[in-house]
This record gives structure tokens, sequence and C-alpha cells, in this order.
């Protein structure tokens, strides 16, 4: 009988602490059931590029929701980003022709600007990442209007193209392939190197991690500087694997990757969450978005859904952990 | 008559268990009219959890509770209310931009006939009972405008409105200066003449012998000795609560004391304090004394960096310093405990590793990657240095018990190998024994060479640890006590003194 007990026990801590792994096994196992062609190679190949930049944006915006912090104009900087790069390396009349890798140093640098730019707003004029950011996504979007004359852009060279549509042994694309290497690099970050620490201390109690001598400001503006490059690097990346900039590209971006960090269980009030959480979370969204295609389900329904289930998840969630 | 002594409530072999952990055994508390009862143990001894139980938020796993002679099971904390039981809990449930009468009648507003909310009703209800109890309160005054008496005297107030015949007061004192908690005492003795029962949980001594009749003791869970209060001995009812005698609350050794290290000239901010001027000398405790209200907390933070100087300096080893924000303060080897530990002092959802490390992660890291095995080295070090009770390095501060909190800030504060010790209100809500290691651990510390400010609103404290003592009354040095000089009554005459020294003209 006491054996019993105990395996229920486990069973209940495994349940407790996998929650997120066991819901994206439900609905992994629910498409592969009723969804066409959904267990097939090419297709989960297909997922994985499909979420491979949103994926980044939403480890970026991962760590700022752990600070305690927001951003709302990932969208428009998926916009920015690939216009900047875009310009750089495109043959066409408005583009300069660089090199390749000018293009990526162009939409990581202007992610890297954008960065800072909330940084030091939120930090030192001490408003609320909601506001700065919502006005960042206006500018950035603006700005890539004006910069693309409101025109999409294309004409890359093939050299630009190529990361975002080949792949390594012809197997994994290479999209899929950096989004694995920014996973690891941002979890040893978080885990390994003080200003992750001090990032989860911050968005613990901002007050108590001043107070025990942490530079603030200097880990906010050092947490957005991170998370703009992040931006940038997949606002370049999806330039190059869609081989065309537009302008408008990414509008409610945001909200998916900010859902994605919700399900994979970041606390919206700041302090706790990891990396590979937010990565299982991005997972889910793209696979239900991939599931929902196959079966042919249409775009308005889509919608539906994936509001029901960030918001089943949270609920799921607070109710695990005692909190509502 | 017999009124006066009629039973009011019985819990009976009350046993409580939390997945696993045995908080209360077989305890029993029985509670009379007109009289204060004291429950008292340690951090973490289950007095809460009784409580708690009693008011219905918890749900005992075994034992009985009769309310007024009939058996009860308590569902929500509103029934308990509505049957006449409240407790007033440490942390303030209030409205802070709402006025007095609100708060008091939050929830149940009286209406009118057209289900507006009765306001005329509503002051003239809250006017009566705050008159009742003497307390002096405009009952449309806004709560944010209140001290942390007066909030602790509107939720007394709140609890009554209800006719309550039994009150529970967790820690009422513990955030209050002495003036104010007179007044509060003189409050409970009121209440407890109008044949009212009051628990009242404390850590003082001095309270629980001034106002309470009956003693329950609790320990570790258990149900340890009940009787009355003029019966028992200070010496005793430590025993029972630690099970061993503390010999000496405030063991002072006594070290060598050496040059200034630091001092602070004119140092000013308006509005909090004016013109402070002292010197902090090598392996020195000094106490800073007053009332609520009197800068100090401010002075400290200052200290700190955590606040900006209007005017003043500050001179470490002869060298003029200005701290913009508390790291430059904790790389130049000064650093504070903060007077809320949950406030600024911990972060409650991190664990007791990442909250010891918080002030000096860098000691842990090897080629710019923090280890593992040093940081579990120094988790080691101080929580056993420091007896932190813990299942691993990673529990959450934020389940850990009162005492057990204050120690990881203080491991936190000592790993970052500071010079100069701030320590603001050390031993606020800590059990008995866990006070006595700080103190402990404070004179160490100044003995092994550290220097120590300590900030105190309890007497007791100032005067037992202390090398010397600098008074402080709205903001003004009013006066800076060698040990060997001072006494409580010059203390107190220093904190409550005016108009003795000009306010510092601008």
């Amino acid at each position: 009988m006491s054996a019993k007990s105990i395996s229920k026990k486990d069973v209940r801590y495994f349940l407790n602490n996998n929650g997120i792994l066991i819901g994206f096994a439900i609905i992994f196992i629910f498409l592969s059931l009723f969804a066409p062609n959904f267990l097939s190679a090419d297709n989960m190949v297909n997922i994985l590029k499909q979420i491979s930049c949103i994926g980044i944006a939403t480890i970026g915006v991962g760590i700022l929701i752990i600070m305690n912090n927001n951003d709302l104009s990932i969208g428009s900087m998926f916009g920015l980003g690939g216009v900047a790069a875009g310009l750089m390396v495109s043959t066409s009349v408005a583009g300069f022709g660089l090199p390749a890798p000018v293009g990526f140093l162009a939409g990581i640098g202007t992610g890297l600007l954008f960065g800072l730019f909330n940084g030091v707003v939120v930090a030192k004029g001490h408003i609320p990442a909601f506001i700065v950011t919502m006005g960042t996504q206006s500018i950035a979007r603006g700005l890539a209007l004006v910069l693309a004359h409101g025109m999409p852009i294309g004409s890359f060279p093939n050299s630009f193209n190529y990361l975002g549509t080949a792949s390594l042994f012809g197997v994994i694309p290479y999209t899929v392939v950096i989004f694995i290497i920014v996973i690891f690099v941002m979890n040893f970050i978080m885990k390994k190197r003080p200003i992750g620490r001090y990032i989860y201390a911050v968005g613990g109690n901002e007050d108590a991690a001043k107070a025990a001598g942490i530079n603030v400001d200097k880990i906010k503006i050092q947490a957005y500087l991170i998370e703009g490059a992040l931006l940038g690097l997949a606002a370049t990346l999806m330039a190059s694997r869609l081989k065309s900039a537009s302008p408008n590209l990414g509008t409610g971006y945001e909200l998916d990757a900010i859902a994605g960090c919700i399900i994979g269980g970041v606390s919206f009030t700041g302090g706790i969450g990891n990396v590979f959480d937010m990565v299982l979370g991005a997972l889910i969204i793209g696979v239900i978005n991939n599931g929902m295609d196959l079966m042919g389900v249409e775009a308005f329904y889509k919608q539906i859904v994936k509001g029901s289930i960030i918001i089943i998840a949270v609920l799921l969630d607070r109710k695990r952990s005692g909190r509502g | 008559m017999s009124k006066e002594n009629e039973i009011i409530v019985e819990m009976k072999h009350i046993d409580m268990r939390f997945q696993g952990v045995h908080a209360l055994d077989d305890v029993s508390i029985t509670l009379r009219r007109g009289e204060v009862h004291a429950l008292m143990g340690e951090n973490g001894a289950g007095k809460s959890t009784l409580m708690k139980i009693l008011v219905g938020l918890y749900t005992p796993t075994g034992g009985e509770i009769y309310y007024k002679g009939e058996k009860v099971r308590f569902k929500s904390v509103m029934d308990t209310k509505k049957l006449g039981i409240s407790m007033i809990f440490q942390e303030f449930n209030q409205v802070k931009y709402m006025t007095v009468m609100e708060n008091i009648y939050l929830g149940r507003e009286p209406k009118t006939k057209t289900g507006c909310v009765d306001s005329q009703k509503m002051y003239e209800d809250s006017k009566r009972l705050l008159e009742s109890l003497g307390v002096d309160l405009e009952p449309k005054t806004k709560m944010a405008e209140l001290t942390v008496a007066k909030f602790q005297l509107v939720e007394i107030v709140k609890a009554i409105s209800y006719d309550a015949d039994v009150i529970i007061m967790d820690e009422p004192t513990s955030a209050l200066s002495q003036s104010e908690i007179d007044y509060l005492l003189k409050t409970v003795n009121l209440l407890c003449s109008q044949g009212k029962a009051i628990v009242f949980i404390s850590h003082k001594l001095e309270e629980v012998y001034g106002v309470c009749n009956r003693v329950t003791i609790l320990r570790d869970g258990h149900f340890i000795h009940t009787g009355l209060v003029k019966d028992i001995t200070e010496q005793q009812m430590i025993k029972y609560m630690v099970d061993r005698e503390v010999s000496e609350l405030f063991p002072k050794q006594y070290g060598e004391i050496g040059d200034v290290v630091l001092e602070v000239k004119g140092l000013t901010r308006k509005g909090e304090f004016q013109d402070v001027s002292f010197a902090l000398r090598k392996g020195e405790i000094l106490g800073l004394a007053g009332l609520m209200g009197a800068g100090r907390t401010e002075l400290a933070e200052t200290i700190m960096g955590l606040r900006t100087p209007d005017s003043g300096e500050i001179y470490l080893n002869g060298e003029k310093i200005v701290n913009r924000i508390p790291e430059d303060a904790i790389k130049r080897g000064i650093i504070m405990v903060p007077e809320d530990r949950k406030k600024n002092g911990l972060v409650l959802k991190l664990g007791i590793r990442d909250n010891i490390l918080m002030s000096s992660i860098g000691k842990c890291v090897r080629n710019g990657v923090i280890r593992k095995s040093l940081e579990k080295e120094l988790c080691k070090k101080f929580g056993d240095m420091l007896e932190i009770k813990r299942s691993s390095d990673e529990q959450l501060c934020g389940n850990l018990s009162g005492g057990n909190q204050q120690k990881v800030v203080v491991a936190r504060v000592l790993n970052a190998d500071p010079d100069i010790i701030i320590l603001d209100e050390p031993t606020r809500g800590i059990d008995i024994k866990t006070k006595s290691d700080i103190h402990r651990l404070m004179s160490q510390l100044a003995c092994s060479g550290k220097s120590i400010i300590m900030v105190s609103s309890e007497l007791p404290e100032v005067l037992g640890i202390s090398d010397r003592i600098m008074v402080l009354h709205e903001g003004i040095v009013t006066g800076i006590l060698d040990r060997s000089e001072a006494d409580p009554n010059i203390i107190m005459q220093y904190a409550v003194k005016t108009g003795s020294k000009p306010a510092c003209a601008p």
C-alpha cells in the first residue's frame, strides 16, 4: 500500500514538474493522429524551420520577462531589421549591393541600437517597458516603411540567401542550426554567467537586487542589448529565408513570442523561467500553427485556438503552482 | 461576573500536516472572555498555523474546535468573521488609496434604499467605533497618510466592527515605535475589559508580561506549557520556547576598538535628517536609537547609496567617498542588512543559494563561468556558520521562516566581505534563539575588526550590544552616548527631545 502511495506521489511530482513537456506531448500525439502528414520527417524539419526565427525572438523577450520587463516592438523589429539588412545587400536600385556579412551586421546592429534605446529609456527614464516599447513599436515600423519606401525589398544575392535557405549536410536548415546555437548560448548566459543571475534577481525583486549591490540600470540595458541583438539576428535570418524584406513583416509576432514564453512557464511578474521551457513554448505554438494548416483549419479559427491555448496553459500553471 | 471567565474557544488535540511536515501535533488551547492570551514560541513553532486554523484559513487534519460551547468546523475566514473571530495579520490588507471608513467597511458598505453606498451612515458608524476605542482618527482620512501604528488600529477597529469576540493579533507591535506600542497595548487592555478574548502573538517578553494574563507556549508544533503569566519567570519562558537556557540575550564581547574608519560630516537630506555628523571606529558597534520617523533608516540608506544626500560628506579611512548606488558602497566594503527583508533584503522567488551569492557572485566565477562547486562551498560555509535550516540550497526563500530569512540576508552580507556593516532592525520579528545568534555574531564580527552600525527600535537591544549609542530625534542627532553612560531613561529623553537644538538653518 505504501509502495502504491509513493508511486502516486511520484507521478504527481512528475506531472507537476513537467507540465509543459506533457502538454507538448499531448498536442503532438493528437496532431500525429489527426493531421495528415504531420509526423513526416519533412514536416518536422519544416516546423523547426518555421519556428526558428520567432523562437530566437521568444528567447530574447523571455529574458526580459524574467527581468519583469517586456518588449512590444518585436514585430516591428522584424520589419526594420530585415529592411536594414536587405537595403545593404540588395542589388536593386534602392540597395547598396554590399557583401552578405554587411547585411547581417546591419540587421543585428539595428537590433542592438533599438535595444540600447529601449534599455536606456526604461532604466534611466524609469518608464514602464510596456509604454517605452509600445512607442518603439511604432517608431521602428515607421522607420522601416520610410527606408523601404513602403515597398518590399528583394533582389538579394545568393550569398545572403544562403543561410536562410541552405541546409547543413543538406538535412538540417542553417536557420535551425543557428536557433539551436542561440538556445545553448542563451542557456549558458542565463545559468552560468553573472548577468544571468542578475537578471533573475532584478526580475524577482528589483529593490532587493539594488540593495544587494547589483547595478540594476546596467543589467537592464545589457538585457535589452542582448534581446535587441537576437531580434536583429532573427529578422535578418527571416529576410534571408524569404529572400525578401517587407517593411510590413512581423505584425503580431510579439504576441507569438510573448505567448511562447507564457506557455513555457515564464512568470509574468518576473524572476522565474528558463530558456529550454521557452523553446518548448515556442515549439508548442509552432506545432499548433503547422498542425492546423495541415488539417486545413481556416486562419480565422487558428487565432481562436491559439488564444484559448494560451489562457488554458496559464490556468493550468496557476493551479499547479498553487498561485491561483 | 461569571461572563468574565466564560470559556469562548476550545481547540482540542489539533493536528496539522502539510505535505509530510507535521506542523502541529496534538495542540490544545482554551480562550476565555476578558483575557489576553499570549501565544509564544520560536518562529516555525506553529503559532500562526494554529491561529490560521482557528480563523478557518486552514482545515486541521485532526482535532476539534468548540466555539461558544458548540463543536464547529470553520470553512473560510468570512465564516469565522461573521461568527465573531477576527485575525489581524502581520501583512496588512488595506487599500491605501481609500479612506479609513471605506477600509473598515470594505466589501460590506452600508447601502441606501437605492443600492448606493450610504456614506453618511458609514461615516457615523465608523466615527462611533473609533471613538469607542479612543482612537483619535478622522474616518475620512486617506490610509496612505497614516503611520503603521494607525494602520494596525484601523485593522483592530475593522475586527471590532464585525462584533468580534475573539481577536487574534499576530506580532502587532513588531513595526511600531515605543509610544505607538504603549498606545496599542492600552487599546488591548480596553478590549479585554469589554469582555473580548484576545490572542497576542509576540516575541517580546516585556509586552507579554505587561499586557497578557495567560500564556501558551509551543515548540516545534508541540504543546509545551499553558498557565498564568504571573506564575512563570522570564527564564522559564525562554527555556520552554527554545528547550535550553539562553543565558544571555545579548552576549556582548569586548574587542579592541581602533581608529576611525567611517566619518560622516554634516549629512543632510531635507525632510529626513539634518546636519548629521559622527565617526565610526574599527571594531565598534554604534547603536542608532530613536523613535519611528527619526530618520535612522533614511540616514543608513544614504550612507549605503540608496538615497542621495542634499549636502554633507562621507569619509572612508580619511578619503572622501560618494556612493551613487549600493554597488559603489559594497565595492568599498560597506554593506547593509535592510529593515524590511521581504521588500529589499531578499528575492523571495529565488532560492537560498542565489540569495546568499547575490552580492558577490563574482567569487564563484572562474574563466567567466559560474562554478557549481564554488557556489556549493560558499553556501555550505554560510549555511553551517549561521545554522540556516534548509532542505536544499535551492529552497525558495519565500518558504523560509522569518528567522531563517534574516539569516540568509546576513549570509549574503557577510559573503560580500564587508568592513562596515549596517544592520537596520536586525532582529525584528524573529525568534529569541535566532535573535541571540545574531547578537552573538555581531559581537564576534566587531571583535574581528569589522565596524557595525545598528539601527534598532528595541532599547534592550541597543543597550545590550552597542559600544556607543547615537540618538536621533526628528532627523537631528540629540546625543551620542558611551555604553557606560547610557540607560533607557537617558535614551528615551534624547529620543523625544524637542527644541533643545534648533533645526539646522538652511
